[in-house]
């Protein structure tokens, strides 16, 4: 009887173990996929043509945004401020303070007009303008609401590069 | 931590027999032993409790590498012990509760002039589950860096009336909070620099819900739906709020 009792516990013992590099493999995966850097799938077109319609799986970092390294020009991943449950990306165009210039709606007429993105906030726009739900229809986004900065794409292999 | 619990059986039979226990390269192994034995050699007096930190003797014979590889070792481990715990603590403080400071003058009475710590919980927030009436903390749209502690006066879709300066005029606006946003205002309106001012905020800057006061000790308790206020201004305000 003792004998089984040891048997198990050994066995008990083991599988604990074992559970326990796993578990500590994972915390680590999820520790830089927060924090550092993690792949990420974006599709739709709004970012064409930077990015493809049908999904591209592109490296993502969390780094930047934390230090107030976001400057117009980048890609960068944000919660949507209509929905917090979903992840959009567009490029950044102007930061706070800035002057920004943008078409009202390209694909209907050429009215432009010109904002002053408010303190704390960022100006967003989609690649192409002709399909992108940015900062043209929900106004400037606070800089809170960025969560990460695209850093380059890992699939297809042919568009592989800095983005 | 793991490889001294693997040898408790084996260092408290030492204990008994007195035998030490060495390192894989210097004899052959024991049958016991594990795969990542340590070389303890351990000689324990009679009534010592065989705890977790057996007495080490480096052998005198251990090259100075092998002994410095050995320390480095056991200081390795300890700081990844540290490291887990912290781990567990951070964890804990982004997904499930959390302490906060808060401070200011836009909270009164409920909160404090002066420091008051607050519990947060974290859950409400990603789920969304944070309504109306609850003292939130978030993120300040206008400056990324600050959090701020105000209460949900209404979600998206709501009619919102509200005084925009109760300290010079008696001017009401009302508004419809847009999709995805909330409105917060500090309960003392007065003196409080919220959505009247920023207006409506996305929900995804907000960073969690305050439950419980922790200090000062003699407010110690939960946060109530409604401010503690008896401004009639207030009232007004509110039923306005909740007939529309």
């Amino acid at each position: 009887m003792k004998l089984l009792f040891t048997k198990w516990t050994t066995i008990a013992k083991q599988s604990i173990d074992r559970a326990a590099i796993v578990a500590k493999f994972l915390c680590l995966l999820h520790v830089t996929n927060t924090y550092i850097f993690s792949p990420t799938l974006v599709y739709g077109p709004s970012m064409l043509p930077t990015l493809n319609l049908t999904g591209d799986v592109v490296l993502s970092e969390y780094i930047s945004h934390r230090l107030g390294k976001v400057v117009p020009g980048d890609v960068v991943l944000i919660q949507s401020p209509e929905n917090p449950r979903k992840m959009i990306t567009k490029r950044v165009l102007a930061m706070e303070g800035e002057v920004v210039s943008f078409l009202v709606d390209p694909s209907r007429s050429d009215r432009s007009r010109t904002v002053v993105v408010p303190k704390g906030h960022v100006w967003i726009q989609g690649d192409n303008i002709y399909a992108s739900n940015d900062s043209r229809n929900f106004g400037p986004i606070p800089y809170g609401l960025i969560q990460g900065k695209v850093w380059c794409r890992v699939w297809p292999l042919d568009g592989f590069g800095s983005l | 931590m793991l490889v001294i619990f693997k040898h408790l059986d084996l260092i408290s039979q030492a204990h008994l027999l007195q035998i030490p226990i060495f390192r894989r390269q210097f004899s052959p192994a024991p049958a016991t032993a594990t795969k990542n034995s340590v070389s303890y050699k351990v000689q324990f007096a009679g009534n010592e409790r065989l705890k977790l930190q057996p007495k080490i003797f480096l052998c005198i014979n251990m090259s100075l590498f092998q002994q410095w590889a050995f320390i480095v070792k056991e200081a390795l481990d300890k700081s990844f012990l540290v490291a887990k715990f912290f781990c567990a603590v951070h964890v804990t403080n982004t997904y499930v509760c959390s302490t906060a400071m808060v401070q200011g003058p836009s909270m009164l009475p409920t909160f404090n002039l002066t420091n008051e710590i607050v519990l947060l919980e974290r859950i409400s927030t990603r789920n969304g589950k944070a309504g109306t009436g609850d003292v939130v903390i978030l993120r300040s749209p206008e400056n990324p860096r600050k959090f701020v502690t105000k209460r949900i006066i209404g979600m998206e879709g709501d009619n919102i009336t509200y005084l925009v300066d109760p300290k010079n005029s008696d001017r009401t606006e009302t508004r419809i909070v847009p999709k995805g946003h909330v409105w917060v205002q500090g309960d003392n309106i007065y003196n409080s620099y919220d959505s009247r001012n920023f207006g409506p905020v996305p929900y995804g800057l907000l960073q969690g819900k305050v439950f419980w006061r922790i200090w000062p000790a003699g407010v110690f308790g939960s946060i109530g739906k409604r401010p503690e206020t008896v401004d009639p201004a207030l009232k007004v305000l509110e039923q306005s709020n909740h007939q529309s």
